[in-house]
């Protein structure tokens, strides 16, 4: 509202959902050393009510954790050389988390990114899987099925990817507990898979909502 | 366009010394980043903060605090009353108000049953859930005031270059629950807010009460 570059994008994905948003790129105030890249700073949170449990208003250190891997995600995507000395800040915030929230972070981020018109190499899709011994595969689990502890969803391993589907690049990986080579294959194709799917859907509503906003 | 979200969740605590059959209602207000441009990252805000002890001095006698509690001295409920701001423009105040309002009325604690061996309080699956007693709904309505005038429902621009702030609060018998001036007015402008601030108060009111659940 005051001629600062805002953009959003929110993101539903079965009962999770979030709010991205990107400030820039702006000024740094503070007089650091010259830069020739840009910067980007990154916030995630959870809102209080957004888990089962109580969500401190304090960044914990998952939280933290989080914020750091959005950072490192989109340090990659955007071109800083176009903005030497400037910020570009995303801030997300989980309005109610049932699963996958870091992959959906890294989407929204993306798509808010492309929003305020920040120059980046591509677009970033992010999804979640979740494999388990006796072969069974999750793809985008909830809450439940990710983190559970207390149900059946224990062993197997974890994984993270954030793909830029036209450059055809992993541009995010993470995969957590324990799995054999050849299944790791198969998890990480399953899971581009999945994320050139959305990668089609959302290119689709970005040109579409380019197309209403453009003036007649 | 100012967004907020109103989230309640419950947990247990121990009560304090002074006040042992009591249960908490801790308001919080979050202004992230994501609201507006002028928040810089990193919690809490002063704008927040501020407008968390004031929800805190309007919701004291909101509820008894006495049903709260579940084993006197030992355990009781602590309700977190969190309200988070998605877009900044402007009275985030009454936004804050209307959801945590809202929330307030739609909150149903689940019953709690206590193990006999441990002392310990569990929820008890079967028991059903009971409405939060609210003893009156506090509504807010907000004016900016220029020189002698006031202008209610202030966008962001608006506030920026207002001379002060009255924010007002009723509750749904049209008593005065609070009232907080930040300008330098006469007696008939409060007076005349005054008038205003009840009509709109009975708007916020009815919309209150169309999203409230009956079970």
């Amino acid at each position: 509202s005051s001629g600062i570059n805002a953009e959003y994008g929110y993101i539903e994905m079965g009962n999770t959902k979030l709010i991205a948003a990107v400030y820039g790129p702006k000024e740094i105030l503070r007089r650091e050393e010259f830069s020739l890249k840009g910067k980007v700073n990154c916030e995630f949170k959870f809102m209080p009510f957004s888990r089962a449990h109580y969500c401190e208003p304090r960044q914990n250190f998952e939280e933290k954790m989080i914020s750091k891997c959005i950072c490192d995600a989109m340090e990659g995507v955007i071109l800083l050389e176009k903005f030497p000395k400037a910020l570009v800040d995303i801030s997300v915030q989980v309005i109610q988390d049932d699963g996958s929230a870091l992959a959906l972070a890294l989407t929204a981020a993306s798509v808010a990114l492309i929003n305020a018109n920040i120059e980046v190499k591509d677009l970033v899709v992010g999804t979640t899987l979740r494999y388990f011994e006796n072969s069974d595969v999750l793809v985008d689990p909830t809450a439940e099925e990710e983190h559970g502890p207390f149900s059946k969803f224990t062993g197997g391993a974890g994984f993270h990817l954030a793909v830029l589907p036209s450059l055809s690049q992993i541009s995010y990986l993470k995969q957590t507990g324990k799995i054999e080579q050849s299944q790791a294959r198969d998890c990480i194709e399953t899971c581009w898979e999945t994320c050139l799917r959305l990668a089609t859907g959302i290119k689709n509503l970005l040109q579409e909502s380019i197309d209403s906003d453009a003036p007649r | 366009s100012t967004r907020v979200i109103a989230g309640i969740k419950g947990k247990f605590a121990e009560p304090t010394i002074n006040n042992p059959n009591s249960g908490f209602l801790i308001p919080n207000v979050i202004l992230p980043m994501t609201c507006n441009t002028k928040y810089k990252p990193g919690f809490p805000s002063d704008k927040g903060i501020a407008m968390s002890n004031k929800l805190e001095t309007l919701l004291t006698d909101a509820t008894d605090l006495m049903e709260l509690c579940l084993i006197p001295g030992k355990v009781a409920w602590v309700l977190y009353l969190d309200v988070v701001c998605i877009n900044d423009d402007g009275n985030v105040m009454d936004a804050a108000v209307l959801a945590l309002s809202a929330a307030l009325n739609n909150t149903w604690l689940p019953a709690t049953k206590i193990i006999e061996e441990t002392g310990r309080v569990v929820l008890d699956p079967d028991g059903g859930k009971k409405r939060l007693e609210l003893n009156f709904i506090p509504i807010s309505v907000t004016l900016s005031v220029f020189d002698d005038k006031t202008l209610p429902d202030p966008t962001e621009d608006e506030e920026d270059i207002e001379d002060g702030t009255i924010t007002c609060c009723l509750d749904n018998e049209n008593n005065i629950r609070a009232l907080w001036s930040s300008a330098i007015i006469t007696d008939d402008v409060i007076s005349a807010a005054l008038v205003y601030v009840k009509k709109r108060a009975s708007v916020l009111l009815s919309v209150l009460k169309k999203v409230s659940k009956p079970s």
